[in-house]
């Protein structure tokens, strides 16, 4: 009867139900805008946008805030002056300059101490005898937290060239975040206490860059027609101010923190030790950052970036008679990744469990010239602790999804009542080149301080559809 | 796999819109947007006891839970819409309130 669920209720058993878990809350914003767009003959145009957001995030005066915006473009192929027959066929400027606010957080009441009775956590003997149940502290909070704002500026240019048959556009931004809105980590103890640790407006961070797109359109006689694009951005991140060096969160990371973000750097690059080589044993050697003859936490440094040095994406599609087809290709290039995993099937401190191929090339008095770390049972010379041999280049290249169709001829159709019928196949993240040796070069972090840290997410599916479509 | 087969996670989710516009002038309209939508989950996860297992479990566990998540969204805009000559003008003021609320619970029982 212990086995079968089907006699198992709530009201069954020896001990009354107990509550495990219980909650009630709820957010609000509360908006006021306003926005006018003026045109001038299709010639100039004039945008301005102001917004006030109040949010139940925060409290007292830092609850809402106004975020005024301003654009204006400028259609430079409509003037009396341009030759749209030319080799140029359109042009445009745009210029822009906005604030946002954001307020999206993963806790409701951030600006509140949160507190739980405690039977498990807060026990106290007031008196040496019985126990009384005590609360305990479960989230910190901060009264002075305040929206975090994004100041942008874009200018761009759109352009059509050969017969509109080129076009694209070219676009620089430079968005300043102000009040970054992170958890403290440095504010509570990551092991001795259960609270988590407050929000607040840390810093500034600036991410400025280029975003670049083309698309060529055409037709080859009556059947084919084809259109190629790619889109190219570059980003480059720096946190121009911050009130102390942080850590990223630690949840569930073993061996402490592989994230740093300070002032005057990216935020959350890779932080430990460097390793440069092997011992004739199969032990790392760090390099000696600091130079004074011995190798410890001091020689911790910056040893690696999860920022790619571009991200780019190609959209190819075809039609040839009946048949269409379209390729989506998508990508980063240059940026590390934080192979978190290689912590239980590398090293020592999970000896027990399965290994990595990696370790079969562990360097040992039957293999002198190893590639890879001696196997040893514990953990070995602060080898399992962050180091860069858990940092491996992320870039990658994804056939993101590939559609085949073909569309039946209307006048075998007509004589059956139906008005059209494509079948089609549709395959997603069909394959991806990447030299990353983890599930998923795609890795999702836990907060914007622990970008680029992959431990242990599912990887992307791989999907395959065939399908009919009709219409009547 | 046997022994939870009686388990279920259920996800009932309802949402939709209702609108209103109203046009005062030719050029000038007003429009009050209601959206809302539900989310409603139960789960039930029996945990079996393992005799065979070589570090097996003495109890039985029964967990039930359920959370109920709404949220809706009040919008109201004004529209000013002109042109004249070779200018042309499309304004909009409004004014919107949002809530999303969160309610869940989950109880256990022990058997042994």
């Amino acid at each position: 009867m212990n086995e079968d669920p089907n006699f198992t209720l709530l009201s069954n058993g020896i001990a009354n139900p107990v509550v495990t878990e219980a909650f009630d809350g709820s957010t609000t914003l509360f908006s006021i805008f306003g926005t006018a767009n003026y045109d001038y003959n299709g010639k100039y145009f004039l945008t301005a946008t102001l917004r006030n957001d109040k949010s139940s995030r925060f409290i007292g005066d830092n609850q809402s805030q106004t975020f005024p915006s301003v654009s204006g473009g400028w259609e430079i192929s409509k003037e009396d002056f341009f030759n749209t027959e030319g080799f140029v066929n359109r042009l445009k400027l745009r210029l822009s300059y906005g604030e946002l606010g954001n307020q999206t957080l993963p806790i409701r009441n951030p600006a509140q101490n949160g507190f739980f009775q405690s039977q498990e956590f807060a026990d106290y003997a007031f008196n040496g005898r019985s126990i009384n149940d005590g609360v305990i502290l479960t989230q910190v909070g901060n009264p002075d937290l305040k929206w975090e704002t994004s100041k942008s500026i874009n200018f761009g240019v759109d352009f059509a060239f050969l017969d509109s048959r080129l076009n694209g556009f070219i676009e620089y931004f430079n968005i300043e975040t102000k009040d970054l809105i992170v958890r403290d980590n440095n504010a509570v103890s990551l092991t001795a206490i259960d609270a988590g640790a407050p929000f607040v407006n840390f810093g500034t961070v600036v991410n400025k860059g280029v975003d670049f797109q083309l698309s060529w359109n055409d037709q080859i006689g009556e059947d084919f027609s084809y259109s190629i694009s790619g889109n190219l951005s570059t980003v480059k991140n720096e946190v121009t101010e911050f009130k102390a060096p942080l850590k990223g969160n630690s949840d569930g990371i073993r061996k402490g923190q592989v994230t740093r973000t300070e002032e005057g750097d990216e935020i959350s690059y890779f932080y430990g030790r460097d390793v440069i080589g092997l011992t004739p044993e199969g032990r790392f050697i760090y390099r000696d950052v600091n130079g004074d003859g011995v190798t410890d936490t001091p020689d911790r440094t910056k040893i690696g970036s999860p920022h790619p040095d571009f991200t780019y994406g190609t959209n190819i599609n075809a039609n040839y008679k009946n048949f269409d087809i379209s390729f989506f290709f998508q990508g980063t290039q240059g940026n590390d990744i934080w192979n978190y995993n290689k912590i239980f099937t590398d090293y020592g401190f999970f000896f027990n469990g399965n290994r990595s191929t990696r370790t079969l090339d562990a360097r040992s008095p039957s293999n002198p010239n190893g590639s890879f770390v001696a196997l040893s049972a514990t953990s070995q010379n602060n080898e399992d602790e962050p180091n860069s041999s858990y940092v491996e280049d992320g870039s990658y290249f994804r056939l993101r999804n590939l559609t085949i169709g073909y569309t039946l001829p209307k006048s075998t159709l007509e004589s059956v009542g139906v008005a059209s019928l494509r079948f089609y196949f549709t395959g997603t993240n069909l394959f991806t080149l990447t030299k990353y040796e983890g599930f998923d070069p795609e890795v999702i972090p836990i907060d914007n301080l622990t970008l680029g840290l992959d431990r242990q997410i599912n990887p992307l599916s791989r999907i395959i559809t065939f399908g009919a479509n009709f219409k009547f | 796999m046997y022994r939870a087969r009686n388990d279920y996670d259920k996800n009932y989710n309802f949402l939709g819109d209702i609108y209103a516009d109203y046009k005062i002038t030719d050029k000038l309209n007003i429009k009050t947007v209601v959206a809302g939508g539900f989310n409603i989950l139960n789960r039930r996860e029996f945990v079996a006891v393992n005799p065979e297992a070589k570090e097996s479990r003495d109890n039985a566990t029964l967990t039930e839970g359920d959370v109920t998540q709404y949220n809706w969204s009040w919008t109201n805009t004004l529209n000013y819409r002109n042109t004249w000559g070779k200018h042309s003008v499309n304004a909009l003021a409004g004014i919107e309130a949002i809530e999303e609320r969160g309610k869940e619970k989950q109880l256990q029982e022990v058997r042994t």
